[in-house]
């Protein structure tokens, strides 16, 4: 009778945690026929393992057919059944199952979702984005997730090329429609950045991983406008990393002086800047309070390089550098899989070892985002 | 029948008594019981450590363990250094890493050293005035658990500034600070926390 009671007219607590849902790559811009993975990042609050999924994508509105699915691409669950069916509205949707078997001790918090898709021979954009019927669940059999999706869901534009070359077709294509309401649309008149980033412990483009999402603020003239979900940078061959398409706000930023920008990374705490070019004299030292950066209603390319962002607010990000993140170093030192890199693999060689280790130990000393 | 009548009375009266007793007595033990539960509240827990003052701070969930103040002694003179130790309890969690908040008046006292008492444990320390935060986490090459029951963490060492009656407390959260355990599994737990008084003559 107390079971009962319990389990079904007082369920526990773990009924309420939340798992939030992330794309690590927000904006994807390729080619004609490019092979790309769209990762998807499952991350428990509180540190309650994952065990079970039932996710469905959806993809390719209108009969419009932008993207195929190609392969899914390993995961800690174990087993997995996918099958892709058409929606009534013309969509396609990819139902992905997962289940672990493991016992709890080996479940994670956070899983990530690698899944392999193929432009198809023609121009178009489309949005790739997880429905709302998504359910995820613990080991537990009453530990159900409230499951939080991501506002926006993924845009993927097909034959732009590089985001500062002149479109391959003749119209530049038509902004990517949305599975949900809400955010303004960019207009075209505001202002264009493209940042240069240099990010704690990455000299040089990294072996294991092609980008990283990273939250752009820009706070000026009244206004704060930011990336609604994070932007795909990739690193060239000197570490240092740009946008791979244009950085979309929830606002226009008005051609003007005295903006100060913020930038995040997805393993780093947030720094602040208040010039175009700044430099320190020693890593992460750099600080600032007046914004003074100038914006042009054109392309704005400001090179942030001379400084390096620190790393240390690892997923899921609180925006304090403390105990759980040095731990997700510890925990998760020697390993090479998917998950373990994708939260605790700061300077992203492709293990977690004694250098990331020694790149949070350094970061406490930094421990806060700047506001 | 005429003797009959006082003795039925004085049966009677006695029946009253006994239920009044009874009656008093049920609604003693249900305040008692009543008070009992509204202290166990508020303490948290019924601690017999009477050095040591559990709060909890309703703005955070406690879901694991408790962290509190003990010291020696309650009262010190002036130029003798106040040492207060951190004690935990993991509650048979298997204890990596963890973070302390620590408020202390600092028109009062001046805080000297933080120190581990863990050799296993490095910690790291931001200290600004009358605000501490201790980041402790356990060496790479340690192998042994740290399930803790009442084991002492950290060592503190404050030097007096001036007489009175002053407060030295953990605290559950300051901004986007937290005062957590964090397991072998990445688990991070809320304790509840405690503070301690200490008095300068």
């Amino acid at each position: 009778m107390w079971q009962f009671f319990n389990r079904y007219l007082f369920p526990s607590k773990a009924t309420l945690d939340k798992v939030n849902v992330s794309y690590t790559t927000s904006t994807f811009s390729v080619n004609k026929n490019e092979e790309f993975n769209i990762g998807v990042l499952l991350t428990a609050e509180g540190g309650k393992k994952i065990s079970g999924a039932d996710l469905i994508f959806k993809y390719n509105s209108n009969n419009k057919d932008v993207i195929d699915y190609q392969s899914f691409i390993q995961t800690p669950m174990e087993e997995s059944i996918l099958s892709s069916v058409s929606s009534a509205d013309g969509a396609k949707n990819l139902r992905l199952s997962l289940a672990s078997a493991s016992p709890e001790a080996d479940l994670k918090s956070s899983v990530l979702i690698n899944i392999k898709v193929k432009a198809k021979n023609l121009d178009g954009s489309t949005i790739f984005g997880l429905l709302n019927t998504a359910q995820i669940v613990g080991p537990v059999a009453e530990n159900k997730f409230e499951v939080v999706i991501p506002t926006n869901p993924i845009s993927i534009t097909v034959g732009a090329g590089d985001p500062s070359a002149t479109p391959l077709s003749g119209t530049p294509p038509p902004p990517p429609p949305t599975l949900t309401s809400g955010s303004t649309p960019p207009s075209s008149s505001g202002a264009t950045l493209n940042l240069k980033l240099k990010f704690q412990g990455i000299t040089k483009k990294p072996a294991n991983t092609t980008s990283m999402g990273v939250t752009v603020k820009v706070v000026g003239n009244g206004i704060e406008a930011t990336t609604t979900t994070p932007v795909a940078f990739q690193a060239d061959d000197s570490g240092i990393w740009q946008p791979t398409a244009p950085i979309v706000f929830n606002k226009t930023i008005p051609a003007g002086t005295g903006y100060a920008v913020f930038v995040k990374g997805d393993k780093n705490t947030q720094k602040k800047i208040c010039v175009s070019t700044p430099t320190e004299t020693s890593g992460g030292t750099y600080r600032c309070t007046t914004g003074g950066i100038t914006l042009s209603s054109a392309v704005n390319t400001l090179d942030f390089s001379g400084i390096i962002l620190m790393g240390g607010d690892l997923p899921v990000q609180d925006g304090v550098v403390n105990s759980y993140d040095t731990t997700l170093v510890r925990n998760n030192l020697g390993k090479k899989d998917t998950n373990a890199l994708s939260i605790a693999d700061i300077n992203k060689d492709g293990i977690v070892d004694t250098q990331d280790y020694s790149l949070i130990i350094y970061a406490l000393s930094f421990r806060f985002d700047e506001e | 029948m005429e003797n009959q009548t006082p003795v039925t009375n004085n049966k009677q009266d006695h029946y009253r008594l006994l239920i009044i007793i009874v009656i008093l007595i049920f609604a003693g033990l249900l305040i008692f019981l009543i008070l009992s539960r509204a202290k166990s509240q508020k303490t948290g827990f019924n601690s017999q450590e009477t050095k040591v003052t559990i709060t909890s701070t309703p703005a955070l969930q406690v879901t694991g363990g408790v962290l509190s103040l003990v010291s020696t002694k309650q009262s010190y003179i002036m130029n003798e250094n106040i040492s207060v130790d951190v004690l935990a309890n993991s509650q048979n969690f298997d204890i990596v890493g963890y973070d302390v908040l620590i408020n202390y008046d600092s028109q009062a006292l001046e805080l000297i050293q933080a120190e581990s008492l863990i050799n296993e444990f490095q910690i790291f320390k931001i200290n600004d005035p009358g605000k501490l935060t201790v980041t402790g986490t356990k060496n790479l090459v340690a192998n042994t658990s740290n399930i803790w029951t009442d084991r002492k963490i950290i060592q503190l060492t404050f030097k007096p500034k001036k007489t009175g009656k002053f407060y030295i407390n953990i605290t559950n959260q300051i901004g986007k600070e937290k005062t957590q355990f964090v397991d072998s599994y990445s688990k991070v737990f809320i304790p509840q926390v405690g503070k301690i008084p200490v008095e300068i003559n």
